[in-house]
């Protein structure tokens, strides 16, 4: 007797499961597969789309203004590995800088390995790599930190030249180097139906030969900060 | 009354069983029809098409679950909570609108239906084509490792090299890029063959399964480990006839090896080789037992 009522329990058991999946697939159904046949529209067919792309694509064919530096030229579709930049020669005092930008171009652009085709591009040698940190100082945002970005900053040179370099992707609220922490950002962004945009940065500051990039630091941290604020407040606006 | 139980009983017997599976291709069809469109297309990413051993893998998933139907209804339905945890997790990924997390619910939509209804035997007992569905899930795992396959690029770079100066040409190799007569040939994280790899590993392990090696471990592991060799050794060895054609300006045969059928022969060719390899191990070690 007592094995029959387990045998039952267990039987109702296995039911409810069943049930219970079944209810689940249902909402699945409901929520997802029905609004898909009727459409046509699939979430894994519809990702959410590039709010900014025009202005993107202002900066890939105009590049961008930053205050207190004078632009001397401005070169579109230069081509670098694969890619297509903009390369911007601005000027501040008596100092030069080479400003390289690869915007986003579509939504499913994704950075790749910019860094090193921009090593290849120049065929030059690199040491003294470190990482630098900055914040952007704009009109702060109620119970948000500040935007912190993280550049990768490191000597390099040519027979010719000694330089300064920082590079970065930046983002609508932070950059970083690593293409994995833009993947985090991005998905995050998915999951409320935005993006995350970016748009890698080089800048390229000619300093003594052989000369210690940390007297360059200063110099080299203003200037990627005022490209990250410019890019937030005109590039990424709109997200 | 009469009426009444019998709707009960049909609901129980028919429903339930078969709603599942009509509820599970409604949901997955679209899915499986925008993974094959993209695998045999190559519409969707470069990351997508680095599981393009589903087109196999999946059927064959198919096909071995099919095989166990006698063992499945023979088992005891005895359901455990695991599933109705992973029925949770799998259906807020198929709502999340994320692609990963939406291919990534399709295995943990399985695994959860076979532990609500059979428990964990009916998850051991449906292992294999779980894992074969798990493998063949598209994510952006490739893309996040992609950074870290650059020792490799330099290596492939250094030894296809060293391979064209054996052969007599003039090379200078530069990091990931080999220089000949001032033509560049850059070997990109794509070159490192990390697919080929991933690719033959998977066919590795449906060749284990199919030809029940599986069951010896220590021959299983030897197979995985050779045929991981020969898929960094073929890559290196297509690399360097790249790398010549490109720098002898043979145009045409660089494009049909590098992106035109000539690269999908070549890979065809890798896997025959696997298959070669298992009969070859099979005939000179056939005594050595599982353990």
């Amino acid at each position: 007797m007592k094995q029959m009522i387990s045998a039952q329990k267990l039987l109702r058991r296995y039911q409810l499961s069943k049930i219970m999946v079944l209810v689940f697939l249902l909402v699945l159904v409901g929520a997802v597969a029905i609004p898909g046949y009727a459409t046509g529209r699939w979430p894994w067919t519809n990702p959410p789309t590039l709010a900014n792309l025009k202005q993107l694509r202002s900066v890939r064919q105009n590049g961008i203004k930053i205050p207190e530096w004078q632009v001397i030229a401005v070169q579109n579709n230069v081509q670098i590995g694969t890619h297509r930049w903009l390369v911007e020669e601005i000027k501040k005092d008596k100092t030069i800088a080479i400003l390289l930008l690869l915007p986003q171009n579509y939504p499913k652009n994704q950075p790749q390995v910019e860094w090193l085709d921009i090593d290849g591009f120049h065929r030059w040698q690199t040491d003294s790599h470190r990482t630098l940190r900055f914040t952007v100082k704009l009109a702060p945002i109620p119970d948000q930190p500040p935007p912190t970005v993280e550049a990768r900053f490191f000597r390099s040179w040519t027979p010719q030249q000694t330089f300064a370099v920082v590079q970065w992707y930046a983002w609508p609220n932070g950059g970083s180097p690593a293409t994995s922490r833009w993947f985090w950002e991005d998905s995050i962004a998915r999951l409320s139906n935005r993006r995350a945009s970016w748009v890698a940065v080089s800048i390229i500051l000619p300093i003594q030969p052989q000369g210690d990039i940390k007297i360059a630091q200063p110099l080299v941290e203003s200037l990627a900060e005022s490209v990250q604020a410019k890019l937030m407040t005109e590039t990424f606006r709109f997200e | 009354m009469h009426i009444q139980r019998k709707i009960r009983i049909v609901f129980k017997r028919y429903l339930l069983a078969e709603g599942i599976t009509v509820l599970l291709v409604l949901l997955y069809a679209p899915l499986l029809v925008h993974w094959y469109d993209g695998w045999l297309n190559k519409s969707i990413s470069l990351e997508h098409e680095y599981f393009s051993h589903g087109l196999i893998g999946l059927p064959y998933a198919a096909y071995i679950a099919w095989m166990n139907r006698k063992c499945w209804r023979s088992l005891p339905n005895s359901p455990h909570p695991l599933g109705g945890f992973l029925l949770v997790l799998a259906t807020l990924f198929y709502l999340s609108r994320l692609s990963d997390l939406v291919n990534l619910s399709l295995p943990v939509m399985l695994a959860s239906i076979c532990l609500s209804l059979k428990g964990i035997p009916g998850l051991q007992l449906q292992a294999m084509p779980l894992l074969f569905v798990f493998l063949a899930s598209p994510n952006h795992i490739p893309y996040l490792i992609e950074p870290y396959a650059l020792p490799l690029q330099q290596f492939i770079a250094e030894t296809s090299g060293w391979i064209l100066i054996k052969v007599g040409i003039n090379v200078r190799v530069e990091a990931i890029y080999l220089y000949v007569n001032e033509r560049i040939v850059e070997v990109a994280p794509h070159c490192a063959g990390l697919k080929m790899l991933f690719t033959s590993l998977y066919v590795s392990l449906i060749l284990l399964d199919w030809t029940g090696v599986w069951n010896s471990r220590k021959k299983s592991l030897l197979f995985l480990v050779i045929t991981s060799i020969i898929s960094i050794t073929s890559n290196i060895f297509r690399n360097t006839l790249l790398t010549y054609f490109h720098g002898t300006q043979r145009e045409a045969l660089f494009t049909w090896l590098h992106a035109g059928w000539g690269g999908d022969l070549y890979s065809a060719c890798i896997l025959g080789l696997l298959v070669l390899l298992l009969n070859g191990m099979d005939k000179y070690f056939p005594s050595q037992s599982g353990n």
